[in-house]
């Protein structure tokens, strides 16, 4: 029904968007503060800010907001909802 | 037996823990307030248990030091009470898993319970309980409802043991148990949720920012001001200055004791600030001039934490803080800074690297001043004029930032990025907001005042013996030269070791011109914590690093109280 997205990282989803993450590009490092905070492949995000060009971006997956810096965000990777 | 209390951060440990054992903690609207640990008793079946309110973590493999202490600490106990959100089952059953691999008899406390129905969440508890292995208790701490039973499931704690699994299948593990206990309807945007989207937004974020704060600087200001003119200053000059002038007759009004107790008489009467004996200054000091302050700075402080306000602060503050070398999540430990020094330093445990803890605890320990100095340099600056308040706050802030900004660039590596979870915004449980502020004001009362009085005390000793005029001849060039102060100033910058307020009120005996007492106060602020912060500096530090910062804090305040004196000279300021 939903005619899948482009992929994109979080910080260039529009805002209110939503889409699915697909993939956590970036060392284990990151993919683990991800996962323990619950932003792993397979979740729905909606995104709600960008503060600034380069400032942190803020999301809601599982009905938690969460607030993410931007070279972080940029490592989320998104296939966006129609 | 030992019990441990585990799980998320800001899923409501410490109220579950107030509520279990009695003992009063500090809790509040945002992730990672607890960062030590607490520990208390409890009877279960009437034997007496230890219980331990553990940090909170999203994960027993550790990124800051909260976490560690968590993750240390699991093995530890005979028993976990695993602390859930229900409000966000999926979020806090990963850590829940990770759990039940411990070979560890566990229950589950299924928080806040009572918020569940009007968000739309329906929970299967006996599904739940069945697929967990463990008992699965409802509870509404802060409503203390569910407690009981709780305590009275922990004897039928499971043991469960279930083999270790990877990161990936234990999520997938999280999504089949949802799948099967939870039932969400749609419910409509609540107003709350439209106010939380619209404080991180840009524009809107920052116009709700520049509000919330001027608000709250207001609230403290007018608060604390309306406590001293209608309450302390009435009280001090109508009912205990007349049984301080009986005594001081009474004491021949002169002497050794006289000045100890009473202090000197200025223009023939007693005065609060600058009289200085125990009796008069030694009390008008802590109780009419910073407690107003104290009570009205953590009244504003408390709401702000309760209310869910501070991580939106954080991360709208994020782009600006990253130029001193810290995401913005270390603005909680700054604004904490503003009451004490104290636990604005041990806050600083939120922050995930050495390097952001060393920055963080370096720049509160220099320039932010705690509410004990505030107050007495809004009393005694702000006598001179407000432009003057202004420049002692501006070239304070301006360090904060600069020093920030030369730190990060000097230290080698990167601060990490921020990562937090932002809470809803909830109304600030009123009986646990007025339980922290009382809290903190006894906290004050109890340390505060006995050290206060024991300055005054040393102080008139150490003028009566002549100790101060030696130590005042050996650092006459800095003081006189360089910072262009009187040289009994440094007898107030040595008091400033014990108690800030105190050192401030010693400037006020020493009649300064406007520019003095300005580059005084500044020097006070940023020179040498008060003992009760170098202690707990060297307690997160290490000695190593206390050193080098006590280093950066003696060159800084040397450098800017100099620039400050030459700047002002030259604008012919006295």
């Amino acid at each position: 029904m939903t005619t899948a997205g482009p992929l994109k990282p979080l910080t260039d989803m529009k805002t209110d968007e939503t889409g699915t993450i697909v993939d956590i590009l970036g060392g284990e490092g990151v993919t683990k503060r991800l996962a323990a905070i619950g932003v792993i492949p397979g979740k729905t995000v909606k995104k709600i800010s960008s503060i600034s060009a380069r400032g942190p971006v803020t999301i809601k997956i599982d009905r938690a907001q969460l607030a993410l810096g931007y070279g972080m965000a940029s490592k989320v990777l998104v296939k966006a909802a129609g | 037996m030992k019990i441990l209390l585990m799980g998320n951060p800001n899923v409501g440990k410490s109220v579950l823990f107030s509520r279990l054992t009695g003992v009063r903690v500090i809790s509040s609207n945002y992730p990672g307030t607890t960062v030590g640990f607490t520990r208390g008793f409890l009877r279960v079946r009437g034997e007496k248990a230890e219980i331990i309110d553990v940090p909170g973590s999203y994960t027993l493999d550790p990124s800051s030091e909260a976490e560690r202490v968590a993750a240390e600490m699991v093995n530890t106990g005979d028993v976990i009470i695993n602390v859930v959100n229900a409000t966000n089952l999926e979020r806090n059953l990963y850590l829940t898993l990770q759990l039940l691999e411990r070979d560890i008899p566990m229950v589950v406390a299924l928080n806040m319970w009572d918020d569940t129905r009007h968000r739309g969440i329906d929970i299967d508890l006996n599904r739940l309980e069945a697929l967990l292995g463990v008992p699965v208790v409802p509870t509404a701490a802060i409503a203390g409802q569910g407690v009981r039973e709780l305590v009275d499931t922990l004897p039928q704690a499971r043991r469960v043991a279930n083999p270790p699994q990877s990161r990936d299948e234990r999520w997938v593990r999280v999504g089949q148990i949802i799948d099967q206990v939870q039932q969400i309807s749609h419910k409509h945007h609540r107003w709350f949720e439209r106010l939380e989207d619209a404080s991180v937004k840009p524009l809107s974020g920052f116009f709700i920012a520049a509000a919330v704060l001027s608000l709250s600087f207001l609230v403290i200001r007018y608060l604390g001001e309306s406590i001293i003119g209608y309450g302390m200053d009435p009280l001090f000059e109508g009912l205990w200055l007349p049984v301080l002038d009986r005594l001081s007759a009474f004491l021949g009004g002169g002497g050794i004791l006289h000045d100890v107790l009473i202090g000197k008489k200025i223009d023939g009467a007693i005065d609060f600030v600058q009289s200085f004996g125990l009796l008069s200054s030694g009390l008008y000091v802590p109780f009419a001039m910073v407690l107003p302050y104290i009570v009205s700075f953590y009244l504003v402080l408390g709401i702000l934490e309760d209310s869910g306000y501070l991580p939106r602060l954080a991360v709208l503050m994020d782009t600006a803080m990253h130029r001193i070398g810290l995401h913005g999540f270390a603005i909680i430990p700054t604004l904490l800074g503003l009451g004490c020094n104290v636990p604005a330093i041990m806050a600083t445990r939120i922050l995930e690297s050495r390097r952001e803890r060393f920055i963080a605890a370096t720049l509160v320990a220099i320039a932010i001043p705690c509410a004990s100095l505030q107050a007495m340099i809004v009393g005694l600056v702000g006598g001179k004029g407000w432009v003057y308040l202004a420049v002692v706050y501006g070239t304070l802030f301006l360090v904060w930032v600069l020093l920030g900004a030369i730190l990060n660039r000097v230290l080698s590596g990167l601060s990490p990025e921020l990562l937090i979870e932002i809470p809803p915004y909830r109304l600030p449980p009123w009986h646990l907001l007025f339980q922290k502020l009382w809290m903190r004001i006894w906290g004050f009362l109890l340390e505060a005042v006995p050290i206060v009085l024991a300055a005054v005390l040393v102080v008139n000793l150490l003028y009566l013996t002549h100790v101060f005029s030696l130590l005042a001849d050996l650092v006459a060039p800095v003081v006189t030269g360089v910072l262009g102060l009187p040289r009994e100033a440094i007898t107030a910058i040595v008091v400033g070791f014990l108690r800030k307020d105190v050192a401030m009120g010693m400037l006020a005996l020493l009649d300064l011109g406007a520019r003095q007492l300005v580059v005084g106060s500044v020097v006070l602020a940023m020179s040498f914590p008060c003992i009760a912060t170098f202690v707990v500096l060297l307690r997160e530090l290490g000695l190593r690093d206390l050193i080098k910062s006590t280093a950066i804090m003696l060159f800084s305040a040397v450098a800017v109280g100099g620039l400050l004196n030459a700047i002002l000279s030259q604008l012919g300021i006295h």
